[in-house]
């Protein structure tokens, strides 16, 4: 009777060691041959992705900028970095685009955050001296690196979502085209690899939904802009607003950046506003878990953010643009707190001072091509959730940012100075703007999975110039859309 | 005698070593940067002055002036002021300004004043003055005045006040007076005042455009949409819901506004209805409106018959009179209504009403004509 209860307890610890093995072996990131760094083909990668661009713009697109030479490279190199004046979207946006392709190559090598961080700025610090016979630009350095390491690891986690080495045919086929998509270099890698086409059982899933939990919305509504903050001079259209919130903020064996970050792009459909209105990231690259009192819990910790507005004249005869304003670089101190659950409430506030290394913010005067200024200076983010079980949440986002622009010139006809590169190195018209939106949202729950949104947004800017005039607008904005909501 | 000596010299040594560890070393503290200062830390000395850029004191009883910031492990009595904030992890006693934060672990009891936010970890007793945000995690009594957000982690007794939202998360006496939202989520003996409250239970007075209550309500809920689970609550209000209310859509057509849809939010013999119809055809325009509402009683005779009366206020608009500028651009109607409803089916039925309406130009108060009401329709759910 002792010999079968022991072979019973002895079964039984073997059985629950074989599940462990079973659950870890699920996992690619837990194979340590998938866990290998290839830092030389990173970056033999990143100087292809340059040479790529570089041959679209020189051979496709025949551009005068990259006629490069081995003098341009000297030149850039002795005259040194300069503040650039391409558009907003294309300094704001697109640059962090590029860099998420340097980080992505670096990442997709098996290569960990930081490491992948400082290849996309030697990535983008070699664009700029060696690819453009332009003169270095401080900004883009500043936008590749920094929104190229956001975006790239968003994508480069969006992208394991969906990857799944167990399946074949259609269903492969479909995960790894949307994989490439999402994470371009990524797919490449994959294809020269073979990992797009090896079927595996085990070691085939990219993530641990237990671990890393998934909260994913869809909002398709109705979008009513203001013009100048009239209420019946407004544009109306359609909006597709794509929130993400990944991870669990407050759990301590999550802790390597981007394990818990909050992505929300939204989209303009038709109408008088740019294709992209917004993108906001929030992310946490370092932190720790609290439980001050007992039910209480909170994670202070070093984020990484990344916001991009953009509008343009609501209505064909507007005089005023609402609103650009940009913080591609910016780090700062968080906390996420979760006051104690009750049955029917859950309450959470979040709080954010970040120092902007870079941003960009509408101006009223300055033109040479672009109608922003640069700047650095700070940023404060406050947003409570009220989430009530039966009715839906209220949510209250207050985002504050405050630019200043340090290097403008007064009264200087910039095109005909004397120094060439002159109007090509200036932040803008000099003084420091501050930019205000406070956004109350509500979400009724109409049945799990479908909510109807309604949010309202109001947005001040006060800018000070030290050579013009200052200036104050406002203007507001309704959102009523409904939201497709699903947790993972 | 040598015995009796040793004995002696040993107490006044140990004399000497109590009286060194509650004496006040370094009164005044020119700190840089801990420890480039006159009193680097330590955990023995009381401080009277800290004065810097940052310090780092165990005990201040008097002063700090810091540029940036000061931390103190065991507590604070006195004044505060930093450029961007203080960390006390033991008590606070006095007045705390700061630039940007304050937090204290301990206890709480005076003023404190900063741009973001205020922390208070343990008890709390004052007033917390914050453009952005005062959070007190434990219990807390006094006032919290906030630009955005008021959060009490547990019992609040006292005032919260902000132009954004105040948040009790448990069992409070308390006053919410808030710009848009007040919560209380768990009951709440006291006054919430917003344009949207909740709470779990309420003992007192919810007054705003929304009310919600999610227990037991002793006391009035006045608003414009009130609901509760109490149904035996009283409200006041255009919308008053409890569990028990049916929520009902009509459609319906009539000889005044063609086209009608509206919500009726019903009780046993009582009942609310807000709805939007176009076109008023007395206008004799395409782009006119109207939003409603209609308060009523009703009888249901059997089963399946249903008989009403109600008296409603319109609101009607003609948005586009490019071409016809004699007509008003806004009226409002009183009107009066019969209604008769069958229902074959449980969820659908048909009704009829007539009825008369008077209506009337805004501010001169004349009248645009009267006539009587006649319509047909179906009611969903």
């Amino acid at each position: 009777m002792k010999k079968v209860f022991i072979y019973i307890i002895l079964s039984l610890l073997t059985l629950s060691s074989i599940y462990a093995q079973q659950a870890d072996s699920l996992f690619i990131f837990n194979d340590s041959s998938r866990m290998k760094k290839h830092p030389w083909r990173a970056a033999f990668q990143n100087i292809v992705i340059n040479a790529g661009v570089w041959a679209d713009n020189r051979f496709e697109r025949k551009a005068d900028y990259a006629k490069i030479s081995f003098h341009s490279i000297h030149e850039n190199m002795k005259r040194g970095f300069v503040w650039d004046n391409d558009i907003f979207s294309s300094n704001q946006l697109l640059h962090p685009y590029h860099g998420n392709l340097f980080y992505s190559a670096a990442r997709s090598n098996g290569l960990n955050y930081w490491e992948s961080f400082s290849y996309t700025l030697l990535g983008s610090f070699s664009w700029e001296v060696c690819a453009e016979t332009t003169p270095p630009s401080i900004n883009d350095l500043l936008t590749t690196t920094f929104g190229g390491a956001a975006f790239g690891e968003v994508s480069y986690r969006l992208s394991s979502l969906v990857l799944d080495d167990s399946k074949n045919g259609a269903d492969r086929f479909l995960r790894e085209l949307v994989g490439t998509v999402i994470s371009p270099v990524r797919g490449i890698n994959r294809l020269i690899s073979g990992n797009a086409w090896k079927v595996r059982h085990k070691y085939y899933k990219y993530h641990d939904y237990e671990k890393v939990p998934l909260n994913v919305s869809v909002t398709l509504g109705d979008r009513y802009m203001t013009d100048n903050g009239t209420l019946f001079k407004e544009n109306n259209n359609l909006y597709l607003d794509f929130n993400m919130v990944y991870g669990d903020p407050l759990k301590n064996e999550t802790n390597k950046p981007f394990d818990y970050f909050s992505f929300r792009a939204v989209f303009n459909i038709g109408g008088s506003q740019p294709l992209t209105s917004s993108v906001n990231l929030i992310a946490k690259l370092a932190g720790k878990c609290y439980e001050p009192l007992p039910g209480h819990r909170a994670l202070i910790g070093f984020f990484q953010h990344f916001d991009y507005y953009n509008s343009e004249i609501v209505l064909k005869d507007s005089k005023v643009i609402p609103f650009k304003l940009a913080e591609g670089a910016a780090l700062g101190l968080g906390m996420a707190y979760l006051l104690p659950a009750t049955k029917k409430v859950t309450i959470w506030h979040r709080t954010h001072l970040n120092a902007v290394l870079l941003g960009g913010s509408l101006t009223d005067y300055y033109r040479l091509g672009r109608n922003y200024n640069l700047g650095s200076g700070y940023s404060i983010k406050s947003n409570t959730s009220v989430e009530l079980e039966k009715y839906g949440n209220f949510e209250l986002n207050v985002f504050d940012y405050h630019l200043f622009t340090w290097k403008g010139y007064d009264n200087v006809d910039l095109k005909s100075s004397k120094n060439p590169y002159l109007y090509l190195n200036t932040q803008g018209d000099k003084g420091n703007t501050q930019f205000l939106i406070i956004n109350p949202v509500m979400n009724f729950i109409l049945n799990p999975k479908i909510i109807l949104s309604f949010g309202s947004y109001y947005y001040f800017r006060k800018t000070h110039y030290a050579y013009n005039k200052d200036v104050f607008s406002k203007t507001f904005e309704f959102r009523l859309g409904l939201k497709y909501s699903f947790k993972k | 005698m040598i015995k009796q000596l040793i004995i002696l010299i040993l107490l006044i040594f140990s004399l000497e070593l109590l009286n060194a560890q509650n004496k006040v070393d370094r009164p005044i503290n020119f700190s840089l940067w801990n420890p480039v200062s006159t009193a680097p830390y330590d955990s023995l000395y009381i401080t009277n002055v800290t004065l810097g850029f940052t310090s780092k004191t165990s005990t201040l009883n008097g002063v700090g002036v810091n540029l940036c910031g000061h931390f103190n492990e065991k507590g604070v009595n006195g004044l505060s002021l930093n450029g961007v904030g203080e960390f006390v992890k033991g008590n606070m006693n006095g007045l705390e300004i700061s630039g940007l934060f304050n937090v204290v672990s301990g206890h709480m009891h005076g003023l404190q004043v900063a741009i973001v936010q205020n922390t208070n970890i343990l008890h709390a007793k004052g007033v917390m003055l914050s453009g952005i945000t005062n959070f007190t995690i434990g219990n807390a009594r006094g006032v919290q005045l906030a630009g955005v957000t008021n959060m009490a982690g547990s019992h609040f007794s006292g005032l919260q006040t902000t132009l954004g939202i105040n948040i009790a998360s448990s069992s409070s006496n308390l006053f919410q007076l808030a710009g848009l939202v007040n919560i209380c989520a768990a009951p709440i003996n006291g006054v919430q005042v917003g344009m949207g409250n909740y709470a779990s239970g309420i003992k007192g007075l919810q007054l705003g455009l929304l009310n919600l209550c999610g227990g037991e309500v002793r006391g009035l809920q006045m608003g414009i949409i009130n609901y509760s689970e109490d149904t035996s609550a009283v409200k006041v209000g255009l919308v008053n819901i409890n569990p028990k209310t049916q929520l009902q859509m009509l459609a319906y057509g009539g000889n005044m506004i063609q086209n009608n849809l509206a919500v009726r939010f019903k009780s046993r013999y009582t009942y609310t209805i807000f709805g939007i119809g176009t076109n008023y055809l007395e206008l004799d325009n395409k782009s006119s409106g109207a939003l409603f509402y209609r308060i009523g009683l009703g009888i249901p005779i059997k089963r399946a018959f249903f008989i009403s009366t109600d008296a409603g206020f319109f609101h009607i608009e003609n948005f586009h009179d490019e071409d016809h500028t004699d007509l008003p651009n806004h009226l409002y109607s009183l009107q009066l209504r019969f209604n008769m409803e069958y229902h074959p089916i449980r969820k659908f039925g048909l009704f009829a009403s007539g009825g008369y309406a008077c209506t009337r130009y805004y501010g001169s108060g004349g009248t645009f004509e009267n006539q009587p009401i006649v319509e047909f329709g179906f009611v969903l759910f």
